[in-house]
């Protein structure tokens, strides 16, 4: 049996439940708006570690029974009908039960996509681009500074040499990526309070990956915007979205990522350029596939609840 | 140099300072977090041929990471009283970004690091009593049968302090007491599912049986003594 938590509604968690249901796989769903109604118990068996139960309404599930686990979790501090909470209060029954899940998930056996702890490689870009490179892609040319005068010669170097540069958040936090330009000049002096995120402009095609497993799935995306998740409101064009094929190298290349990320399932951010030289912005640890699944058609759902139940690679 | 990266009043860091000069070896300096991020300038180059990080901190003296040979990094938050006057939402924006600076930054080190960051703890990985508890047993701990309901917290292992012995586990090698072979391995597979290079790992013999206490990526190293300095200036190969 495979467990799918999350809001059942949200589009990646209903394709998921639906996948499941279309491929016979036996599945039990977590629906997080019932968090309060359910219990996580945990016995800790001398020799096997951690066992127990999940339940709550619709829901009893001996934790040993799973073969994976599919987590998207929102956090639980906006969750429907959650109060703020008081950071000098002692935690909240829903956050100590949160709390409870995610040390359990990091430490469940079998197939999680993904575990908490993994996921939170995405909280720093520049962190990530170290497996990146380790994984044998790219990464752009970049400065990170709090020094404008950094700042300032860092797009000389790259004007001299016919590139743009963009900027963009160093954290997980989403950012719209922003091409620099004069009017930024006269605020860099911002810049001196938090560090920012210089990049050259790497120039060519968008291209999303989905890996579950050793499965690749690629997207190619057509849009004349920096930013093509904002693609409508920088260029006016929706963004144009299809499936490609990739190097097997590249493929590769994306696999062993995931897995230096301990992320089964991501979602990878690649831009090709038109001398064929694969770029890696980053891993996503939590993707919402179904937005490019919907576009494109590629069976992304139906490998992930396939790849849980451990049907296939 | 040796770049020992530490709160003031952190006495197992400036302890492990002490013990470094004297070797007289190479030289170790202490720099806080606040030096680092109040530096009058930080520069990090990633993806170019200039790849490097520096630090010119506010007495003017500049640390460029490519002349560090090894760095023991003992940061456990960043402080950042100077965006406090920030609206809430700028704030909360420049706070995620310092904080993933510094984990980019720890993680890229070409240099040994002791240790290198985690996603969940800028000093190293954290676990929670749960999966440190489940390392345990897997790596062949003796622990306690325990249940857990929602909202219920672990109890600690009732050990008796006098009676409790650290071991460090640096790059394999177990750093202590000596030790069984059957407990020596439980040491070593203990740390390989802990994550770190350097863990310190508190155990106690109770009714002929070894059990785990509790384990941390920060070590004491007075702890260790002279037994772990040595083991240290060994894996940074000084």
């Amino acid at each position: 049996m495979i467990l799918i938590a999350g809001i059942p509604t949200e589009s990646p968690v209903a394709r998921a439940i639906e996948a499941a249901e279309d491929n016979g796989i036996a599945h039990a769903v977590f629906d997080q708006r019932n968090h309060a109604e359910c219990d996580l118990t945990l016995t800790l068996d001398p020799f096997a570690g951690w066992r127990g139960t999940l339940s709550g309404p619709g829901l009893d599930v001996d934790l040993a029974s799973l073969s994976g686990i599919y987590v998207r979790l929102m956090d639980d501090r906006f969750l429907p009908g959650v109060e703020a909470a008081d950071p000098f209060a002692p935690p909240s029954s829903v956050a100590l039960f949160h709390k409870r899940l995610h040390d359990w998930l990091d430490i469940a056996p079998g197939r999680i996509a993904s575990r908490p702890r993994a996921m939170l490689s995405n909280m720093s870009k520049p962190y990530q681009a170290n497996f990146i490179q380790r994984a044998g892609f790219r990464t752009p040319e970049t400065l990170i500074t709090n020094n404008p005068d950094e700042a300032l010669a860092f797009v000389a170097h790259c004007e001299a040499e016919g590139d743009a540069v963009i900027y963009k958040s160093i954290s997980g936090t989403r950012s719209i990526v922003q091409a620099f330009t004069d009017a930024d000049r006269a605020r860099l002096g911002r810049i001196r309070w938090c560090p920012v995120q210089f990049q050259r402009q790497v120039r060519g095609q968008d291209i999303r990956v989905h890996v579950i497993g050793d499965q690749c799935f690629a997207t190619q995306i057509h849009s004349e915007a920096t930013d093509y998740r904002y693609a409508q409101r920088q260029s006016g064009e929706a963004a144009e979205l299809s499936i490609t094929n990739l190097p097997d190298s590249v493929n590769r290349a994306c696999v062993s990522l995931s897995g230096l990320l301990e992320l089964p399932f991501t979602g990878i951010d690649l831009r090709v350029t038109p001398d064929g030289d694969y770029y890696c912005f980053e891993a996503n640890p939590c993707p919402a596939y179904s937005y490019y699944e919907s576009h494109t058609g590629a069976p992304i759902a139906r490998a992930l609840v396939r790849w849980l139940a451990g049907i296939g690679s | 140099m040796i770049l020992i990266i530490a709160e003031p009043f952190d006495m197992a860091a400036l302890w492990l300072h002490t013990r470094i000069a004297e070797s007289g070896g190479i030289p170790a300096k202490v720099v806080t977090p606040a030096q680092l991020s109040y530096a009058l300038s930080i520069t990090q180059y990633l993806g170019s041929p200039h790849d490097g990080i520096a630090f010119r901190l506010a007495n003017e003296e500049t640390i460029h990471m490519r002349d560090v040979a090894a760095v023991i990094n003992r940061i456990v938050t960043v402080p950042q009283a100077h965006i406090n006057q920030a609206p809430e939402a700028d704030r909360n924006y420049a706070s995620s970004e310092i904080h993933a600076f510094m984990l980019g930054w720890l993680g890229a080190l070409p240099c040994p690091v002791f240790n290198p960051p985690s996603p969940e703890s800028l000093s190293g990985p954290w676990h929670s009593d749960i999966a440190a508890l489940n390392f345990a047993v897997l790596a062949g701990f003796a622990c306690t049968p325990a249940t857990l309901g929602t909202g219920e917290g672990l109890k600690p292992f009732a050990a008796d302090t006098a009676s409790v012995d650290t071991h460090f586990v640096l790059d394999g090698q177990v750093i202590g007491a000596l030790l069984d072979a059957s407990a020596r391995d439980a040491m070593i597979q203990f740390a390989q599912l802990w994550g770190a290079r350097l863990v310190q790992i508190d155990s106690c013999v109770r009714e002929g049986r070894r059990h785990f206490v509790t384990a941390s990526s920060m070590a004491d190293y007075r702890r260790g003594g002279a037994l772990l300095v040595r083991a240290i200036l060994k894996a940074i190969q000084l």
